[in-house]
């Protein structure tokens, strides 16, 4: 055995030679851009670039290696390229799924409405990107779930990056009952804002008064804070809106409505009287 | 815990702002498990002590004048860190905000084409604490509101100061927990310039100590107005005396920023 091993070694050294040379050039060569793209792309790209540069630089530096190997083994890589174009039309009509993620990735990439890291609500998914792969982009949920997004699906879909700019507004829908000073609401509402830590105090919040609902008037009320504060900001705004509210008088409603018989008509006499005794079960059968 | 504060309360050494602007700045302060330090400058109030072995630093800090929301943002409980037993030391220096200020002058101001203008205002300053010889935390000797300065998608996050820029720096209401700021602005455009914020970038921006005055004073401010679409010039220039704190970024060459909220 070890015989023959010998004897195919010193009919075919060359040959060995060369594919141990172009194998350990080949993997010597990745070691080093690896390392460099590490090193200079993690202080210069983005984290996605420099995913997508190492796949680039592996995925071409295997595929290189191995087209040398077979060319070293005499192996006829015109024949290979014919059968592998054959082989594409093939796989490209079984693949097309997958080939459309890819591209659709690739515009990802280029376009870069998102960046790892960014919070995004898609229309079913709210999540902060956790990588962004060849054929998929994946979210993590708030309850720390994975969520895979396949890029075609992302490319076609509609989707908001929640963190794309350094500051937010967040809008608060308030309702004052009708009694109430609409002017008078403002001016606590702009109070409530500036005493407030999280309120940026420019752009200035914005007061508008909707109209007249149901129940009650409407205004919104929407204060800029920076988008890392979105948790505390909402929790004590929320807060101090209640209580100064109760502390100025002015009176949050809840739904109600209001039964009118007209004017020609007299109103229903409604009189209130205390809970009725619970009567026996076949007394409604009975008055029936 | 609680019952270490009270303890902490009875041994405690209070330090004014006089004393403590006077004598506990840029200099190594040395602990015993006897000697506690109870420190107010400004709104801020902290209080530091050694453990029983000596071997962990406690410290919190409080500010008086705020709201609950400001305070539960801005104060500490109790918290520790490790202490060196022989020749451990704090060491307090003031420091300028460590963002930009944004400067919101009563009125609108008007600077006519090619007119250079002197301004002053006064920031308020910070105190960092370096504990062991490395730095531990900034805390803000008055606690300012956040802003934006620039549109909302691209812009710079900053503290809010109002009302303070005069021509004369005899006007200025000053403090010696405050930095006395010089501005000059030039309006090289061929517009008037109407402006209603100035923002300051104080990350570029040294803290220094002029000889003979006990008011501590920034970098002089050149501020060079191009015009409505262009960035303004900006060049910080050493007004002499004792440094105090060097610029948070060095000024390589000479920088462009929107500076000015225009009318």
């Amino acid at each position: 055995m070890l015989d023959e091993i010998l004897k195919l070694y010193n009919a075919h050294h060359p040959v060995i030679h060369r594919i141990a040379m172009i194998v350990l050039s080949g993997v010597i060569l990745l070691f080093i851009l690896n390392t460099y793209l590490r090193i200079w792309g993690g202080k210069k790209l983005a984290p996605q670039t420099r995913l997508i540069l190492y796949k680039i630089i592996n995925y071409g530096g295997f595929i290189i290696i191995t087209l040398s190997i077979m060319y070293e083994l005499n192996i006829r890589l015109t024949a290979l390229f014919g059968a592998a174009g054959i082989a594409a039309v093939a796989v490209g009509f079984a693949a097309q799924n997958s080939l459309s993620n890819v591209i659709s990735g690739l515009f990802l990439l280029c376009e870069k409405p998102f960046k790892i890291g960014d919070l995004i609500k898609t229309e079913e998914q709210l999540g902060i990107i956790y990588s962004m792969d060849l054929l998929s982009v994946n979210l993590r949920t708030f309850d720390n779930l994975l969520i895979r997004i396949p890029n075609e699906k992302i490319m076609k879909a509609t989707f908001v990056n929640i963190t794309r700019f350094p500051i937010r507004r967040l809008d608060l829908k308030i309702n004052i009952a009708y009694k109430d000073d609409v002017e008078h609401a403002f001016e606590v509402l702009r109070d409530i804002a500036r005493r407030n830590p999280y309120c940026l105090d420019e752009p200035e919040p914005l007061l508008i008064f909707q109209g007249f609902m149901d129940s009650s008037q409407e205004i919104l009320f929407g204060v800029w804070f920076e988008k890392s504060d979105y948790v505390v900001l909402r929790n004590s705004i929320l807060k101090e809106v209640k209580k100064r509210f109760d502390e100025e008088g002015i009176e949050i409603p809840f739904p109600h409505r209001t039964v009118y018989a007209g004017a020609v008509t007299p109103s229903f006499p409604v009189e209130i009287t205390d809970t009725p005794k619970s009567e026996p079960e076949n007394a409604e059968i009975e008055n029936r | 815990m609680d019952e270490q504060a009270v303890k902490t309360e009875a041994a405690m050494l209070k330090v004014s702002e006089e004393t403590f602007i006077a004598e506990y700045l840029d200099t190594d302060i040395y602990l015993n498990a006897d000697k506690h330090l109870g420190i107010k400058a400004g709104q801020f109030e902290m209080e530091l002590k050694l453990s029983a072995d000596e071997s962990e630093l406690l410290m919190r800090n409080r500010y008086s004048g705020i709201s609950k929301l400001l305070k539960d943002k801005f104060e500490s409980q109790w918290h520790k860190t490790a202490w060196r037993k022989d020749g451990g030391s704090i060491r307090f220096s003031l420091r300028l905000p460590d963002r930009p200020v944004v400067l919101k002058p009563d009125m609108v101001q008007e600077i006519m084409p090619g007119q250079v203008v002197s301004a002053y205002c006064s920031i308020p300053l910070s105190v960092q604490l370096a504990v062991c010889g490395s730095r531990l935390a900034e805390y803000p000797l008055t606690v300012l509101s956040k802003t934006w300065f620039g549109e909302p998608d691209e812009g710079v996050s900053g503290y809010s100061l109002k009302g303070q820029v005069l021509a004369s720096m005899d006007k200025l209401s000053l403090s010696r927990i405050q930095a006395v700021c010089a501005i000059e602005i030039e309006n090289h455009a061929a517009e008037m310039l109407r402006f209603e914020r100035l923002c300051l970038r104080t990350e570029y921006m040294g803290l220094f100590r002029p000889e003979g005055d006990c008011i501590p004073a920034t970098s002089k401010c050149r501020l060079i107005y191009a015009g409505r679409d262009r960035m303004s010039k900006i060049s910080y220039l050493n007004p002499g005396g004792r440094t105090l704190s060097p610029p948070q970024l060095k000024q390589i060459q000479s920088l462009t920023f929107k500076s000015f909220k225009i009318v």
